[in-house]
């Protein structure tokens, strides 16, 4: 049961804020706090770079006015990988001694350090036990389990952030020349034959009448080419396209950004549900960055055949990995990660490499 | 009057081509005597039509049309080359100015100093864009990436490889064993030294300078 929602809990978000904030959900519920907060300090001064907090209304929440910043037991928490069990926090010597306007009056208190690799990273918040006096030792235990699975996918989360804006960055830097390429032919031709077509007016009608007519198909294949380019600048997305489009647009994306071939077989477009289109994305989404990031291959295939059920695989040609070898730990988390959607529609994945060998990431899903 | 400036065309983009020819026709004084659309066919075309000015775009389907202007040069050293391109890279401008490119424009000139320039380059004189001669001070103030580069310890080095993987100063700092608080020095020196705005910039600047495999 907690196991169930820490593992919903660090794989269901993607970007650093969604798993921060299922994972302030997912403390308050296993421990029955009122209010729940998960908090990442910047590195350096006294602000917090992400506070996320749930059990306050909106109301409330814009009354109280801005986010706090790491003073008094907030900051307690960042210093010490111990974790604090308290009946009333306002009678810890850690307790700045007042709440700020309109803040609720907390009593029982719980505060989880989320250490990684030895360093504090955040810390869980949890106050006001319902149906209690104070938070058990048990919530303690399950609040621990879940910091340190929220230390990975923080962790992760935010390498995904970084590595996705620069991809952005770069694919967007590429777009702006591929715009300007592409625009800038007609359009300079454009310029000319106008300047030509005036030339010719008073001597010549029948050349200015041709120059015009130049001019019109110009602007429309300028037109056409602005198109083309806007039409390649959208972001897959498996909602609005369909799995099968969306899954070839990604492939076009990393073979662009990243300089390598990303075939897509497929026969047809399943029909599957919209929530299973979703996760079968999200792995394959994954799958093509684990290769991207870990394996420097030269070509990655993802074949897609539907049937009686529903067979996925993303294949490289990169450098394979042992999957029993333990250094894989970023691999392993987004392997993990696999893992979980798949259980998550009812599939199975099954991943095959060996060093020197490529990878290969299965995904069945009976139809 | 003296004899019509003879033009070449150079330019993958057959719309282009057309252009460029339509407008230089109605220029007096000015006569296209060739087009090509690939390397190739230019050191053909240009054996056999003798231009005065060939106009050469730099993005040719067999190869940079920086490459071709020694090969016009050494057949004959008389032929002005004016480059005729989308962009003024530094990278660009520079390569082509070393090859011995007379003129540098962009396609975006206006078509009569477009037309003015020709005559320019035929009567022995050079013309560059603005962005050209703006990309080429530069060079000359700021040497190039590379040297940039150099100004960087190894560590920065390392630390700027890392950035152009995308990686955060959590990992860097794992992956260098260091700590967060020195990476993000690092950090700042390398952003210091490029005159660069932010991680992104440094990432991309990595990717470019070949610390990084794309």
């Amino acid at each position: 049961m907690i196991l169930a929602a820490i593992t919903e809990a660090v794989g269901s978000g993607r970007s650093l804020k969604e798993t921060l904030s299922g994972l302030a959900e997912t403390a308050k519920r296993i421990s029955n706090a009122s209010y729940a907060a998960i908090g990442i300090p910047e590195p350096e001064g006294d602000a917090f770079s992400a506070f996320i907090h749930v059990g306050m209304s909106d109301d409330l929440v814009a009354e109280m006015g801005p986010l706090p910043r790491t003073h008094g037991m907030l900051d307690a928490m960042l210093h010490d990988p111990e974790p604090v069990r308290l009946t009333d926090i306002t009678k810890d010597p850690r307790f700045r001694g007042w709440w700020p306007r309109a803040h609720p009056l907390m009593r029982s208190f719980l505060g989880v350090p989320i250490v990684s690799q030895g360093e504090v990273i955040g810390a869980f918040y949890l106050t006001d036990k319902v149906g209690g006096a104070e938070f058990t030792e048990d919530d303690q235990a399950n609040i621990g389990l879940l910091a340190s699975h929220a230390a990975a996918a923080i962790e992760v989360a935010g390498m995904f952030e970084d590595s996705r804006t620069l991809a952005l960055a770069e694919e967007r830097e590429r777009m702006a020349r591929e715009l300007h390429d592409a625009l800038n032919q007609s359009l300079f031709s454009l310029s000319l034959t106008a300047r030509a077509a005036s030339r010719h007016l008073s001597t010549d009608p029948e050349r200015t009448a041709e120059e015009l007519n130049e001019i019109a198909l110009l602007a429309k294949e300028a037109m056409a080419e602005l198109r083309a380019v806007v039409e390649g600048l959208r972001t897959p997305d498996v909602d609005r396209d369909g799995l099968l489009p969306a899954i070839r647009s990604q492939a076009a994306l990393l073979s662009r950004v990243h300089n390598l071939d990303v075939d897509v077989e497929a026969d047809e477009e399943p029909t599957l549900d919209g929530r299973v289109e979703h996760e079968v994305f999200r792995i394959v989404q994954e799958a093509l960055t684990n290769a991207v990031r870990h394996a420097q291959p030269a070509r990655v295939t993802v074949s897609l055949v539907s049937g009686d059920s529903l067979q996925l695989t993303v294949r490289d040609d990169g450098l394979g990995f042992d999957p029993d070898e333990q250094n894989y730990r970023g691999r392993r988390l987004g392997l993990t990660s696999m893992r979980e959607r798949a259980a998550s529609i009812g599939g199975t994945l099954t991943i095959t490499s060996s060093p020197g060998n490529g990878a290969s990431v299965h995904l069945e899903v009976p139809g | 009057m003296s004899d019509p400036v003879r033009v070449m065309i150079v330019d993958d983009h057959p719309v282009v081509r057309r252009g460029l020819r339509a407008f230089l026709e109605t220029q007096p004084g000015m006569t296209v005597v060739g087009e090509a659309g690939d390397g190739q066919e230019t050191l053909r075309v240009a054996a056999t039509s003798e231009p005065h000015v060939i106009l050469l775009d730099l993005h040719l389907p067999d190869g940079s049309g920086s490459d071709l202007i020694p090969q016009i040069r050494q057949w004959n050293p008389a032929i002005k080359v004016l480059v005729l391109t989308g962009f003024a890279g530094r990278h660009e401008v520079v390569q082509a100015i070393q090859a011995g490119a007379d003129g540098y424009l962009l396609k975006d000139t206006d078509p009569d100093q477009l037309a003015d320039a020709i005559r320019e380059l035929a009567d022995g004189r050079t013309v560059y864009a603005q962005e050209a001669a703006a990309a080429l001070s530069a060079y000359v103030s700021g040497g190039d990436p590379r040297e940039s580069l150099a100004s960087l310890t190894t560590r920065e080095r390392e630390v700027l490889a890392g950035l152009g993987q995308g990686w955060s100063n959590a990992r860097l700092a794992t992956e260098l064993f260091v700590s967060e608080k020195t990476i993000k020095t690092h950090v700042s020196a390398v952003l210091r030294k490029l005159g660069l705005n932010d991680r992104t910039q440094a990432a991309l600047f990595a990717v470019k300078s070949g610390l990084v495999e794309s």
